[in-house]
């Protein structure tokens, strides 16, 4: 359970959340929103990557901005450039980093890359230069990764923006059948379809909560009403 | 760019990377301490002559060192030009050594295995602060950033010649300077989240 409780998030004078409490139990949680809405300031302060300026936000009864450590160990996180995150030059070099982080001894570091690359198609690719890979390729190491060290939830900031029609698909099939919890930030309306609850973020605020047939066409409205306007 | 050959497993490819680390480096210095012809034409021969011996792939292998081969020809050119063939066979027969020793050590050893060989050499400096696990994280990242950046490079000469703007260094370096920025931004936030904190 990832628990908001009076959360608010500013940098400097700017007031990027206004003060929200919110808990979330759901396996599907999307959310969407305009360009700098706070998306993706809300997705990083899941996983302790940012600390609350205001407020608590807990995983599992873990503080995020105290318990830091245990936090990331129990989410992952996946953004939405792949080149930024793959630390390692060889496929199979960067799905152990984590792992080897953790100092795990070798052989159970090279079983649990072996399940992870096998699951998701990618024995083929363990040898490659992660430099080398397509766009849609990097984006599958990025997240088998994440997924590798087992955490409980997993939260993607815009996980298939910059990929093809194709890569879309095979992403958003990755993230259904993932076992996890997982909390995906995207401009990808037709992926959210089976997702069980949407927020709708605009300036800084949840301005609608609710399951994709509601949320979806309040979203769309939203904007059409702002193009309308400008 | 850094390429790694391990479709086939050849002698190279068994000799420990920490052995492997340590002849480079022992050969690089050899090169600079000696002018003795004889002796820097048998290294450059015998640099030559290892990745033949391992039968490594020549074409990956030469597209890696083919721009260094251009800078060698061209340093060799004003040596010769400038009257003196000697130096230009020092040079051209030191940075030819070093380059194709390099080539051989990258095509056959993977970054994880130099990074833990790096970490085990500098343990014993500890005490003096160096912290060994940094180093050899630090070596990784380089090593795997390189090529991003020379793509970010192309890409961006190819958006100002597009521009009409290809004569201009100006129009490289700036974009280049905001996107490596935003990306070493981008990057220490995703070590964080994969739980790595220098520990
Ligand atoms: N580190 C920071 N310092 C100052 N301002 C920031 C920082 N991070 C984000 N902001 C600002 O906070 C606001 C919300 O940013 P955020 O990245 O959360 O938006 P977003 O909804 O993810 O947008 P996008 O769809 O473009 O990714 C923006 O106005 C942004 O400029
Ligand atoms: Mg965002």
């Amino acid at each position: 359970m990832i628990e908001f409780d009076n959360v608010s998030m500013r940098f400097g004078d700017l007031t990027v959340l206004e003060p929200f409490s919110l808990s979330l139990a759901e396996r599907r949680v999307a959310v969407i929103g305009a360009n700098g809405s706070g998306k993706s300031t809300f997705a990083r302060l899941i996983n302790g990557l940012l600390a609350p300026s205001t407020g608590t936000v807990r995983v599992d009864g873990l503080c995020t901005a105290k318990d830091a450590r245990a936090v990331r160990r129990k989410v992952g996180f996946v953004f939405q450039n792949p080149d930024n995150q793959i630390v390692y030059p060889l496929v199979e070099e960067d799905v152990a980093f984590g792992l080897k982080n953790l100092k795990l001894p070798k052989a159970e570091i090279a079983a649990r890359v072996d399940a992870v690359l096998a699951r998701y198609g990618m024995e083929s690719l363990r040898l490659r230069p992660a430099h080398l890979l397509s766009g849609g390729q990097k984006q599958m190491l990025a997240i088998s990764a994440v997924l590798v060290m087992e955490p409980a939830y997993v939260v993607f900031d815009e996980p298939t923006t910059l990929l093809d029609l194709r890569n879309k698909r095979r992403v958003a099939a990755a993230i259904a059948e993932m076992p996890q919890t997982a909390v995906v930030v995207s401009h990808d309306l037709e992926f959210l379809t089976d997702f069980e609850r949407v927020l709708v973020f605009e300036a800084g605020r949840i301005v609608c909560d609710a399951p994709p047939a509601e949320a979806v066409p309040f979203y769309r409205e939203l904007m059409a009403a702002e193009a309308g306007g400008v | 760019m850094f390429e790694i050959c391990l479709t086939r497993i050849t002698w190279l490819h068994r000799i420990p990377a920490g052995v492997k680390l340590f002849a480079l480096a022992a050969a690089g210095a050899a090169v600079f301490l000696t002018d003795d012809v004889r002796i820097l034409g048998g290294l450059v021969a015998f640099a030559a002559l290892l990745p033949l011996s391992a039968w490594l792939p020549a074409r990956p292998l030469f597209r890696q060192i083919a721009p260094a081969l251009v800078l060698i020809a061209a340093l060799a050119a004003f040596h010769l030009v400038t009257g003196d063939p000697r130096d230009a066979f020092l040079v051209s027969a030191r940075l030819g050594t070093v380059i194709l020793l390099a080539a051989a050590l990258t095509f056959t050893t993977r970054v994880s295995a130099m990074v833990d060989a790096l970490e085990r050499v500098l343990t014993p400096l500890k005490c003096i602060g160096v912290d060994p696990a940094k180093a050899g994280f630090t070596l990784a990242l380089a090593i795997r950033f390189i090529p991003v950046l020379f793509t970010m490079i192309a890409e961006i000469r190819e958006a100002q010649r597009a521009r009409g703007l290809e004569g201009s260094v100006f129009a490289v370096v700036m974009p280049l300077l905001v996107r490596t920025l935003r990306m070493a931004d981008d990057l220490a936030e995703a070590i964080a989240a994969r739980g790595y904190d220098g520990n």
